[in-house]
């Protein structure tokens, strides 16, 4: 006899196919701490015409390449579309964090700032 | 741990393969100022003798010590670099432009690493200090970062890798060669309004992004209340 699927088990099946096989929400990815590469910078003032850092005054601007930016533009999504400031680039961005993808070739780059002297995050890319 | 100094933070940046970890990673080593990267291999955290008191911890990683040492920077041919004007040319007559911006010390020539362009961004800013240095103000023109002489990313830009881009400083009521945002007390707001008509003025742009809301012909862009990025079109 067969029973009929209840919602949650619908939905369940629906989730699995949805994400269970796509690259960046693979399971694997979930449960390990991952490598990345980037770049960072020690600054005062702001993005955009930057100081030498100071006691009073020092930020880390993060710039993240690689699989790993790939993966948080991803997982991002379509809905955080951000300013592009060039049509040959596409922006996703949530708060201070920013990713940009260049159309031609696919590269994904991401940043994300903190200033050191609140711990609280300042934004991480500019045009 | 003392103030860092603009020497500082001018210093090259070169990793310190003396310092190779016995499992293969490079601890230390890296200079804390300008941009330093790190790979895809484990992340380390260590402290380095030479650098107490200055960069206590640095990142580095075990792919730096097995990648070649890269090749000089491929030129783009068809670019121009921005000229560093003398002092004269530079605003003390009213005419002429400064510039500032990033990897100011990496200079190849007599221009800021990140200064080059299509020519006709160079014709844009040159059309724009001709402009001002005809008008009855005195109307200083801080040209900063356009792109890198190889292109390509250029932190922390989005984009500003095919020579269109051009940012650019606000005025200042002192005309002081130093950034400023427009909700300092020495922002001049109608020297930057002659600022952004100049470059309107080309017929050569394409958009502004700036953050004053006074100010007219432009569009607010987060992170543009010290500068503004001008697109040349394409």
């Amino acid at each position: 006899m067969i029973r009929p699927i209840s919602g949650w088990t619908l939905f369940a099946i629906v989730m699995v196919l949805a994400f269970g096989s796509w690259p960046g929400f693979a399971a694997p990815d979930d449960k390990a701490h991952g490598k990345f590469s980037g770049e960072y910078t020690f600054y005062s003032l702001s993005l955009g015409d930057t100081g030498p850092p100071t006691k009073k005054d020092t930020k880390v601007n993060i710039w993240m390449s690689g699989s790993f930016a790939a993966q948080l533009y991803r997982r991002l999504g379509n809905e955080s579309r951000g300013e592009s400031c060039s049509e040959a680039i596409e922006v996703r961005e949530k708060g201070n964090l920013v990713c940009s993808r260049v159309r031609a070739t696919g590269e994904v780059n991401c940043g994300l700032g903190f200033d050191l002297r609140t711990g609280k995050s300042v934004l991480g890319m500019i045009c | 741990m003392g103030n860092l100094t603009p020497d500082d933070w001018r210093q090259d940046i070169s990793p310190d393969l003396s310092n190779l970890h016995p499992d293969g990673l490079i601890l230390g080593g890296l200079r804390e100022m300008g941009w330093q990267g790190f790979g895809d291999g484990p992340l380390v955290l260590d402290s380095h003798p030479a650098d107490v008191g200055r960069t206590p911890w640095t990142v580095s990683d075990a792919s730096a010590a097995a990648r070649p040492a890269p090749a000089g920077p491929a030129l783009n041919q068809d670019w121009t670099q921005l000229p560093r004007l003398d002092a004269i040319e530079a605003g003390e007559h009213g005419s002429g432009y400064y510039v500032y911006g990033t990897d100011d010390t990496e200079r190849i020539g007599t221009a800021a690493r990140g200064q080059w362009g299509r020519p006709r961004t160079m014709e844009v800013i040159n059309a724009v200090a001709d402009r001002l240095a005809t008008g009855d103000s005195y109307t200083p023109l801080g040209i900063g970062n356009i792109s890198l002489p190889t292109g390509g990313r250029f932190p922390p830009h989005r984009w500003h890798q095919d020579g269109l881009g051009v940012d650019v400083r606000p005025a200042r009521t002192d005309s002081a060669q130093l950034p400023v945002t427009y909700r300092d007390q020495q922002y001049d707001r109608a020297a930057t309004q002659r600022l952004i008509d100049a470059f309107h003025a080309t017929g050569q742009v394409d958009k502004i992004y700036f953050n004053d809301p006074m100010i007219g012909g432009v569009q607010p862009s987060k992170g543009h209340d010290n500068h503004f990025h001008v697109q040349i079109k394409r």
